[in-house]
């Protein structure tokens, strides 16, 4: 599935939302002939459909083959850097901003171990706050969403402290955080777990002085499977209208189960337009490899020049403290008067 | 749905190709809002389980221009609140409404720590993590002073 990140929001039935719904409608009822999309699939799916259509009506995508290891993440660049990659919508794609931004943001590398983490790893980001006890915040947490394409790519933790649910969202070349730490390589089912908010606080709550997990080398990053149960009696979003696979859902009525997949436009999965719309062109993923690539290699000279490796030697000797000077100005003054 | 593409402004194209994002709707505080009282005061703790929630009557923010943003509160503000059938102000401490400025938290919940009119918390305890950056303001330096935990 494409990583998409966008503004929009689809879990709330907005004003844009009923526009569209309303204008489609208007629209169709000038298109005769038609019927509406959930019966165009209510009669595909029906007994008689299967007789008129044939084989066609069989052709559902494939199951998730539950045999293969899906233990191993593919280590494409746009599962590792999903912030290198740019926004899917081509009208608001500047190349040259997204050229200066991407330099700016191997600089930022330079300087910090951004690492790879995923929806689900579990992150202790640590940031300057200059009215802190030892100048530093610290915060651990789950990593809920990712969005935001280039240098604003942001991400957000959440975590329960002191039996309150608290979400920090952290900018991940915000030049004020010194370190971020992955404590749980992993992944979710799904790519937003704003689910967790609905959940029990035992699928949120990790502690701040948790030890890393350590992988064998050269694992691939581990899937979990959790189903998260949907406990809450007040639902933030209708979670049963998208197609969330790391959540358990309580038993719901026939008419919300009904609308849930009307909501759901089954007929997207074939969609193959749609998913060509949000993916990122191959000639510009192989500009953004290239520049990755030369990074990489820039940080790797960078790491041999840089100050920790290469030993300082003082031209001066170290200067003295006061007591040092005195006793030199003593010295000389004995000296002179001698 | 190219059609309608042409005809339909441009926001449209947002929903017919952008798949959903999660972003939390605008959860500010505003009259009427409700909100939980994070205190050790007796006010607080009577107020908490009276038959009416702790409700935000009125929000003391200063703005140049006569925005919606004097009508809504959020993290840091002083509001007034009706709790247990008075009036009391407050600072808000919690704020479900998400922030986009570095190191600002959302909350689960709406939280609220009651002062005077001076700007002295009544309580001597804070039952509830605050944010860090209550540190860095001097009206709610007071307020930090009591508090227990930093998020």
């Amino acid at each position: 599935m494409a990583l998409s990140f966008s503004t929009t929001n689809k879990f709330l039935l907005n004003n844009q939302q009923i526009l569209r719904s309303v204008l489609i409608l208007s629209v169709r009822y000038k298109q005769r002939g038609h019927i509406a999309d959930h019966l165009v699939e209510h009669h595909r799916q029906s007994a008689l459909g299967k007789l008129k259509n044939g084989a066609a009506v069989d052709a559902f995508p494939p199951k998730d083959d539950t045999t293969k290891d899906l233990r191993t993440t593919p280590h494409d660049f746009k599962y590792v850097y999903p912030d290198f990659l740019p926004n899917p919508i081509p009208y608001l794609r500047d190349r040259i901003l997204e050229k200066l931004e991407r330099k700016d943001m191997f600089r930022r590398r330079q300087q910090i171990d951004i690492p790879e983490f995923y929806v689900g790893s579990i992150l202790a980001v640590t940031s300057a706050d200059p009215y802190a006890p030892n100048r530093r915040h610290r915060f651990v947490g789950i990593c809920i969403q990712r969005e935001r394409h280039g240098l604003k790519h942001q991400f957000t933790l959440r975590n329960i402290v002191d039996g309150l649910g608290v979400e920090i969202s952290y900018e991940l070349y915000n030049p004020t955080i010194t370190k971020i730490e992955v404590l749980k390589l992993e992944r979710r089912l799904d790519e937003n777990l704003a689910y967790l908010r609905d959940a029990p606080p035992e699928y949120c709550t990790f502690p701040f002085d948790m030890e890393p997990v350590k992988l064998p080398p050269g694992a691939g990053v581990p899937l979990n499977t959790i189903q998260v149960p949907i406990t809450s009696t007040h639902w933030q979003y209708k979670w049963e209208r998208h197609d969330l696979k790391g959540i358990l859902l309580p038993s719901l009525p026939r008419s919300v189960r009904k609308a849930a997949e009307r909501f759901g436009e089954p007929w997207r999965q074939w969609d193959i337009m749609r998913q060509y719309r949000t993916e990122i062109h191959d000639d510009d993923k192989a500009e953004i490899y290239e520049d990755i690539e030369k990074h990489k290699e820039d940080l790797a000279q960078y790491r041999i020049d840089s100050k920790e490796n290469v030993k300082i030697t003082r031209a001066r000797p170290k200067a003295a403290g006061r007591k040092a000077i005195l006793d030199n100005s003593n010295r000389s003054n004995m000296s002179t008067s001698k | 749905m190219n059609i309608l593409g042409k005809l339909l402004p441009t926001t449209i194209d947002f929903i017919t190709y952008r798949s959903f994002s999660m972003t939390v709707p605008l959860y500010h505080l505003q009259k009427v809002s409700r909100v939980h009282v994070v205190d050790n005061s007796k006010l607080a703790l009577d107020g908490n389980v009276y038959k009416r929630m702790p409700r935000i009557i009125h929000c003391y923010k200063k703005n140049n221009n006569l925005t919606r943003t004097r009508l809504t509160a959020g993290l840091g503000d002083k509001v007034l609140l009706a709790i247990k059938g008075q009036m009391k102000k407050a600072i808000i401490v919690g704020c479900q409404q998400r922030i986009r400025k570095p190191n600002v938290p959302q909350f689960d919940k709406n939280n609220v720590v009651l002062i005077d009119d001076d700007g002295n918390p009544i309580g001597t305890r804070i039952l509830a993590p605050i944010p860090a950056f209550f540190r860095t303001r001097g009206d709610l330096a007071k307020i930090a002073a009591i508090a227990t935990t930093f998020v």
